[in-house]
């Protein structure tokens, strides 16, 4: 037996323009007269608005300057990509409770229930939890739920709240319903108001002959809606996933506690969408469209069209689902990485991939939580900075290079997650071990016989002890700027604390001496 | 029933809802060591303490072997968890520390930025922020070693208090190396390094320097330990070799 459930946005344009208010503030607003305007700057008219503000005198068309008239009115310019946000956070909410859902209209869904019993429990329980899905992801939805896909769509629009429809029983729910909810054109309109017909029970019962003879077959399909009589098959949605949330600011804004409080919405809406879908981010982009003043640099060229916009990609090693993390980790790398300029408009992309399932062995060794370790390698960095003067990481793993060079090695991310299966390395008691001078310390070295017998270096200055080298070294003969050719020695000096080990060198190309480091 | 027995049992008795055992001695769980890797100091010492601050003071410039004992430490403690180094002057050399066994994967190398007091801030930070953001490190070394005296005598005794009451939480240990004795009452174990025996495979008056080689050098350790109180202090101090690989 086939089910359908239709999800539907009340006041849809409205509700997207709200939709990232905070959840203390949103439902005070969607309480409130609210008018969304559509069009150029200079005629900006009314498109849409909710039931408050229809109340008030608020009709679609008017200018601004008319809806300013209303006391109390909200009025938001409207943003397509907020729609289209909101329209994509609609169908990750609900993909979670069927695997067919359809993106039937924008504000609305529709999925295939049959089956679902045995899951989710009988059409009312499961419609209710849609509705809870789709109020995490901030929109108030009706969910009606009927034998044929078109009559659930109606239901919903008609309804409030939640409709479960039993089989048969389409056309007596359906018959106390307005006319609008079956969408006719205005000309349809105007003659089904001079015929007075309002309801789509007074159209179901007109004969099916005659309306044909007057409104042609649209007539017709109008009347089947109206009856719930219509079937057609769902076209589940195939579009790829885009998890991408943007909101625009009125005023922009130049500090960084102001935009966490943008970030904090977008990233709550946009985890929540990842968890409707079981999923988690591996990569989240951001960028902030920046407000570029045309008369700040007016003795220069127009400004690039690259410079308005300042984009970061954060790459994560473990999946994360977590918005706090995220906020943490975005606030931190926006500390090190400011925007030049104040930011008007916020988005957020994540890259979307399966979660992390870690099974802990008997033998794994407790490695740091990955989302908190993240944030404090995060905050390490802000601390000691991104990379030194050679671009090798201030904080990783070390990795050695296979090269002969001396000092050559590079930092790679510490991730404890990739490190399960490392095998024991052998343990070695009695290395020496030599402790760096980065970068190497120019020194004075006076030879005698070719043989080096004092060293100044810093603000030392000591007579050679024992000395052993030199010891040639030389690579990257092929290129030009990377060739390096040395004489290593090794010399034990006498210091006022004791003896010192070092290891000098002299640079053949430069002819110059250095300290390289001390063995201890 | 003595007086102050019959006082104690009135007053356990009154606080017992709120304080379970008022007079109750708290004792602290045995936390675990990490070998150093060094029998003679494991038998002596029985490793570096877990919760705890241990300090290992050495001269600076000279050699005195603290690097390859961070390193031993380094490799002991990555052989089966992972551990972490803030290098406050950037001196650790990857090459000789794989060579001496660290796994470098389990390794998390933090190198400070700045010079001077600057640097001893960073470092400072940094333990704070590893200490605090996240557990699962089995040992965080902190090397402070190549920063000047003076700036280090300058770290208030409160910020070891502090370090050492949050080293007790935890299951790490946390050491820390010093040009200098600094860390006073808060450190369960001092190790005191002083310049190291140079070994040379032939005599130092030999003319042919490019036949001798660097053979390695011996260190002793002065291991003083910080046991619970009533307990006297003890001091070992055994002799320990290290060779370069190629001796």
């Amino acid at each position: 037996m086939t089910m359908f459930c239709c999800v539907f946005v009340p006041n849809f344009s409205v509700q997207a323009a709200l939709r990232l208010e905070p959840n203390a503030t949103r439902p005070v607003l969607l309480q409130s007269p609210v008018a969304i305007l559509d069009g150029p700057d200079s005629v900006l008219r009314v498109f849409a608005s909710n039931e408050r503000a229809t109340q008030l005198g608020i009709q679609i068309g008017m200018t601004k300057a008319q809806a300013e008239q209303c006391l109390g009115i909200i009025l938001r310019k409207r943003v397509l990509a907020d729609e289209e946000a909101a329209q994509a956070a609609l169908l990750d909410s609900t993909s979670a409770f069927s695997p067919s859902v359809e993106d039937t209209v924008q504000g609305a869904v529709t999925l295939d229930i049959a089956g679902t019993e045995r899951a989710f429990g009988p059409p009312a329980k499961l419609a209710q939890e849609i509705a809870d899905a789709a109020k995490q992801v901030g929109l108030d939805v009706n969910v009606a739920v009927a034998a044929n896909a078109d009559a659930a769509l109606v239901a919903a629009k008609g309804c409030h709240g939640i409709d479960v429809i039993p089989t048969g029983g389409e056309a007596e729910r359906l018959a106390e319903l307005p006319l609008d909810v079956l969408s006719p054109t205005p000309e349809q309109a105007e003659i089904f108001e001079s015929w007075g017909i309002r309801r789509c029970g007074d159209l179901a019962a007109l004969p099916a002959v005659p309306l044909v003879e007057r409104l042609g077959q649209t007539g017709l399909h109008l009347q089947q809606l109206a009856r719930g009589v219509v079937v057609r098959t769902l076209v589940p949605t195939v579009a790829p996933m885009q998890l991408l949330e943007s909101f625009e600011l009125e005023d922009a804004v130049t500090d960084l506690e102001s935009l966490a409080f943008i970030l904090n919405r977008l990233l709550e809406q946009l985890t929540r969408r990842l968890m409707a879908r079981t999923l988690a981010a591996e990569e989240i982009s951001l960028r902030l469209d920046l407000e570029i003043h045309s008369d700040r640099d007016i003795h220069k060229e127009s400004a690039r069209p690259e410079d308005a916009t300042f984009e970061r990609v954060l790459k994560f090693p473990v999946p994360m689902q977590d918005a706090r993390t995220l906020r943490k980790l975005i606030q931190l790398d926006l500390a090190a990485h400011n925007p030049s300029a104040p930011v008007k408009r916020v988005t957020l992309e994540a890259k979307p991939t399966r979660c992390r399932y870690t099974q802990a062995g008997l033998f794994t060794p407790l490695a740091p939580e990955p989302e908190r370790l993240e944030v404090t390698l995060a905050r390490l960095r802000a601390v000691v900075g991104e990379a030194d003067e050679q671009g090798r990481s201030r904080v990783g793993s070390p990795e050695l290079r296979d090269s002969h060079r001396a000092d050559n090695f590079r930092v790679v991310a510490f991730n404890p997650q990739q490190d399960i299966a490392t095998a024991h390395k052998q343990f070695n008691d009695t290395a020496v071990a030599l402790r760096m001078f980065r970068p190497p310390v120019p020194a004075r070295v006076r030879c005698r016989e070719n043989k080096p017998v004092s060293v100044s270096f810093a603000t030392l200055s000591a007579n050679v002890l024992s000395a052993s080298g030199p010891w040639a070294g030389s690579g990257s003969w092929w290129n030009t700027t990377q060739k390096w050719q040395r004489e290593e020695w090794d010399v034990a000096a006498q210091l006022p604390t004791g003896i010192g080990l070092y290891r000098l060198f002299r640079d053949l190309q430069q002819g110059a001496w250095f300290v390289e480091g001390l063995y201890d | 029933m003595s007086s102050p027995a019959l006082i104690r049992a009135q007053v356990e008795m009154r606080l017992a809802s709120r304080v379970p055992a008022a007079f109750a001695q708290h004792v602290q769980p045995e936390k675990p060591a990490i070998g150093t890797g060094i029998e003679g100091l494991d038998a002596e010492i029985g490793g570096i303490p877990c919760g705890a601050i241990t300090e290992i003071v050495s001269p600076t410039r000279a050699s005195s072997g603290k690097t390859s004992l961070q390193n031993r430490l380094l490799a002991c403690a990555t052989q089966s968890s992972f551990g972490a180094l803030i290098d406050a002057a950037d001196s650790f050399d990857p090459q000789s520390a794989e060579a001496a066994g660290v796994n470098l994967k389990r390794l998390l190398w933090v190198r400070c930025s700045a010079t001077g007091l600057k640097a001893l801030e960073q470092a400072f930070k940094c333990a704070d922020l590893l200490i605090q953001g996240s557990s699962g490190f089995r040992l965080i070394l902190i090397d402070i070693d190549d920063i000047a005296e003076r700036h280090v005598r300058k770290v208030p005794l409160t910020t070891w208090f502090r370090f050492r009451s949050v080293a007790e939480r935890l299951e790490t240990a946390l050491v820390f190396s010093t040009p200098c004795a600094v860390t006073s009452t808060c450190t369960a174990l001092r190790l005191t390094l002083a310049s190291a025996q140079l070994k040379w495979s032939q005599p130092t008056q030999s003319n042919a320097t490019h036949t001798r080689l660097f053979a390695g050098f011996d260190f002793a350790p002065e291991a003083e330990q910080k046991q619970p109180p009533k307990k006297p202090v003890e001091s070992a101090s055994p002799v320990i070799s290290a060779s370069p690989k190629w001796a």
